[in-house]
């Protein structure tokens, strides 16, 4: 069952706060004129930035930005799996990529438009990861990671190289017209990345995620309750893969070409470390760190004339270390009180956050 | 009808007999009793019965319909409700969501419309968190509706999981050693709880106790199980005086001292007979040695 050691869960869980901004301020607890202007404040400041400001600077800092947004999609697919399912994906860039391909191929070679690939993209991913879904079915834990990690590497090795993909030279993925600037690319990925928060909040909240955080708990538990469990370890592989195909499809029209080079292992380790770092199950903490991950080492090298990915790898490692030691809820339980606040409710820290889940049953 | 018929079971785990030839039926709106020492077959019967062991003979019915080979989410949604001897419970979650989790199989919208989040799904995620509020006002856990799992003590998680199992709206309520963990007066609390369940929810109830006060009180009739073997069965008095399973306890007892015997005004004339029953007596009590090596 419990695949990864998945970092402690509840406490970066974001089931605890409140439903939505704004929404029920709760018996007694709302706060006050005072405190809504704060938060109103708060909100507006974090929209200059994440959705005035790139527009106002040169174009290339909106290319940087979308490209860590994309990521952060990418990120939250594969919170899916180790967040939500309990399962492990060392192959991540191998559906990523997939996505990717086949996204370009669609427009490319199909002549299909940008939206088509944009639906091609994400079904592919969903299908790729589906296939891995069924391999996890029998085969769990260390086994299966090293199955995702082979699987990543063969998708390289053979899949990228296709002729249909262009045979490793990569395949040209144009942008339609209406996102023909980075500026307008940008504002594009951060809608997705919106839609792709509605969907797992959503889906968390629903029938769906509620089963596969049960079968991720206790198998036999979930199924007493009447769940098909194996049913729903897939429905969070095809979700996961939807995500994920996605930020590969972006991935591809963002830089107007997808080539098997650029899609190798780090990027699987960099979502991995981005996953655990940020938070499993929590969306925001996921979310913030994966963009800042990629963007601070981004403007240091400009600075410092490092080469990024060795920093930000370099860094991951020991804020992995330093996470599992300090914050087993990673980023999200450090910023919680944040996000709590801006939330509608009080800026403190909640009570059950050292929760640590059980491991894995023996006989019902 | 029988709710629950199950006819002839046995089951072996390489060369343990766990259960032979075990045929057990319950009425509807009866409160059946399944007793017997620890390594019995109470739990095993219990697992052959709700699909997490396939029973290497026999068959077991589920409201006239043969679900021997239904798989575990099947039975449960069809009205099978069970409860673990290790408390099964989502224990990261909340009560109230575990609740609502429980109500899976009655849940009217698809997975789909669910992620995207239609109208129609809203108001019914309400409507399952209000019925989640009915079935813990019901059994006074209300209260704890918000809190999470893992930090209750045992003898509530042990409630709070029979009211997880009431949520997934059972035909027949299947409880393992629903009072352990509690002191005496929760234990009687229970019993009143599970009369009340039956009067107000019409449930047909199987359960595992080891608590005698609490079985003769509430049971219609009573099984009990030894080595994987069905000693004897009937009206709960006559169960708890007849020879052999006072005997099988009072093994028990010399070993763990978990017995029938502190049922206090019946309790002198059954010890006594058990002490001075030589047919069935000697004979169960040099089997405990082998069972106990065999269990180690
Ligand atoms: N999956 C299994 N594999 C091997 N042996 C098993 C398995 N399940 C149960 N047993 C054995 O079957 C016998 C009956 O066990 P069971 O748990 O049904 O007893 P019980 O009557 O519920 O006892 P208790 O009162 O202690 O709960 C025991 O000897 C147990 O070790
Ligand atoms: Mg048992």
């Amino acid at each position: 069952m419990a695949v990864v050691e998945a970092p402690p869960g509840a406490a970066g869980d974001d089931r605890p706060d409140p439903e939505r901004p704004g929404t029920g301020t709760g018996a007694g607890g709302g706060p006050g004129g005072g405190g809504w202007a704060a938060r109103g404040l708060a909100w507006a400041g974090l929209a200059f930035v994440v959705v005035v400001l790139p527009l106002l600077l040169p174009q290339f800092h909106a290319f940087r930005w979308s490209e860590a947004v994309i990521l952060a999609i990418a990120a939250l697919s594969l919170n899916v799996l180790i967040g939500h399912a309990g399962q492990i994906s060392l192959g991540h860039q191998g559906f990523f990529g997939v996505g990717a391909f086949f996204a370009a191929y669609t427009v490319t070679v199909g002549g299909q438009s940008f939206w088509v690939a944009l639906v091609s993209g994400a079904l592919t991913g969903a299908v790729a990861s589906l296939l891995m879904g069924v391999v996890a079915l029998r085969i769990k834990g260390l086994y299966l990671a090293l199955v995702t990690l082979a699987y990543g590497r063969l998708a390289q090795e053979t899949l990228f190289n296709l002729p249909m993909f262009g045979r490793g030279a990569g395949v040209e993925a144009p942008r339609p017209d209406i996102l023909q600037t980075n500026r307008a690319f940008y504002l594009f990925c951060l809608l997705m990345l919106g839609v792709v928060l509605y969907l797992d909040w959503r889906f968390t909240r629903s029938k769906a995620g509620r089963a596969v955080s049960a079968a991720r708990e206790n198998e036999q538990v979930a199924s007493s309750y009447g769940i098909p469990v194996a049913r729903y370890k897939l429905l969070a592989f095809v979700l996961s893969g939807v995500f994920v195909g996605l930020a590969g499809t972006l991935y591809a029209f963002w830089n107007q070409r997808v080539a098997s080079q650029d899609l190798d292992f780090e990027l699987a380790l960099f979502l991995v470390i981005a996953t655990v770092v940020g938070g499993v199950r929590s969306r925001i903490g996921v979310v913030v760190f994966t963009t800042l991950f990629h963007l601070i080492p981004d403007y240091l090298s400009d600075t410092f004339g490092t080469s990024a990915p060795f920093l930000s790898l370099a860094a991951g490692a020991f804020l992995l270390v330093a996470i599992l030691v300090y914050a087993p809820g990673g980023v999200g339980q450090i910023i919680r009180p944040i996000t709590r606040w801006m939330g509608g409710g009080p800026f403190a820290r909640g009570d059950d956050e050292g929760f640590v889940e059980e491991g894995v049953r023996g006989r019902p | 009808m029988a709710v629950l018929d199950v006819d002839s079971v046995s089951i072996r785990f390489g060369g343990l007999q766990a259960l032979s030839d075990v045929s057990v039926r319950v009425q509807e709106w009866e409160i059946v009793g399944l007793i017997g020492p620890n390594g019995a077959g109470k739990t095993t019967l219990f697992n052959c019965i709700t699909g997490f062991y396939r029973p290497n003979e026999g068959r077991v019915r589920f409201l006239g319909r043969d679900v021997t080979d239904v798989p575990i989410h099947e039975r449960a949604a069809s009205g099978m409700g069970r409860t673990f001897q290790q408390v099964g419970l989502v224990k990261g979650a909340t009560v109230i969501e575990n609740l609502i989790t429980a109500q899976h199989a009655k849940v009217a919208y698809d997975d789909l419309s669910g992620i995207v989040g239609t109208p129609a799904v809203w108001r019914h995620e309400r409507e399952l968190r209000d019925r989640a509020m009915q079935i813990l006002e019901l059994v006074d856990l209300a209260d704890l509706a918000d809190r999470r799992v893992a930090g209750l003590p045992y003898g509530t998680m042990k409630n709070v999981e029979m009211a997880a199992v009431l949520a997934t709206d059972p035909e027949i309520l299947m409880l393992d050693e629903p009072s352990s963990g509690m002191g005496p007066e929760e234990a009687h609390e229970l019993g009143d709880t599970l009369l009340r369940l039956r009067r107000e929810l019409g449930l047909t109830i199987l359960m595992i106790e080891h608590h005698v006060p609490l079985v003769v009180r509430v049971c219609d009739h009573v099984y009990c199980l030894n080595f994987g073997q069905l000693l004897t069965e009937g009206p709960p008095e006559d169960v708890r005086n007849h020879p052999e399973v006072v005997t099988a306890y009072l093994g028990e007892e010399a070993e763990e001292g978990d017995a029938l015997a502190p049922a206090p005004p019946t309790s002198a004339p059954a010890a006594e007979g058990g002490g001075g029953d030589a047919p069935a007596g000697p004979g169960r009590r040099r089997r405990r040695p082998l069972r106990a090596g065999e269990a180690g």
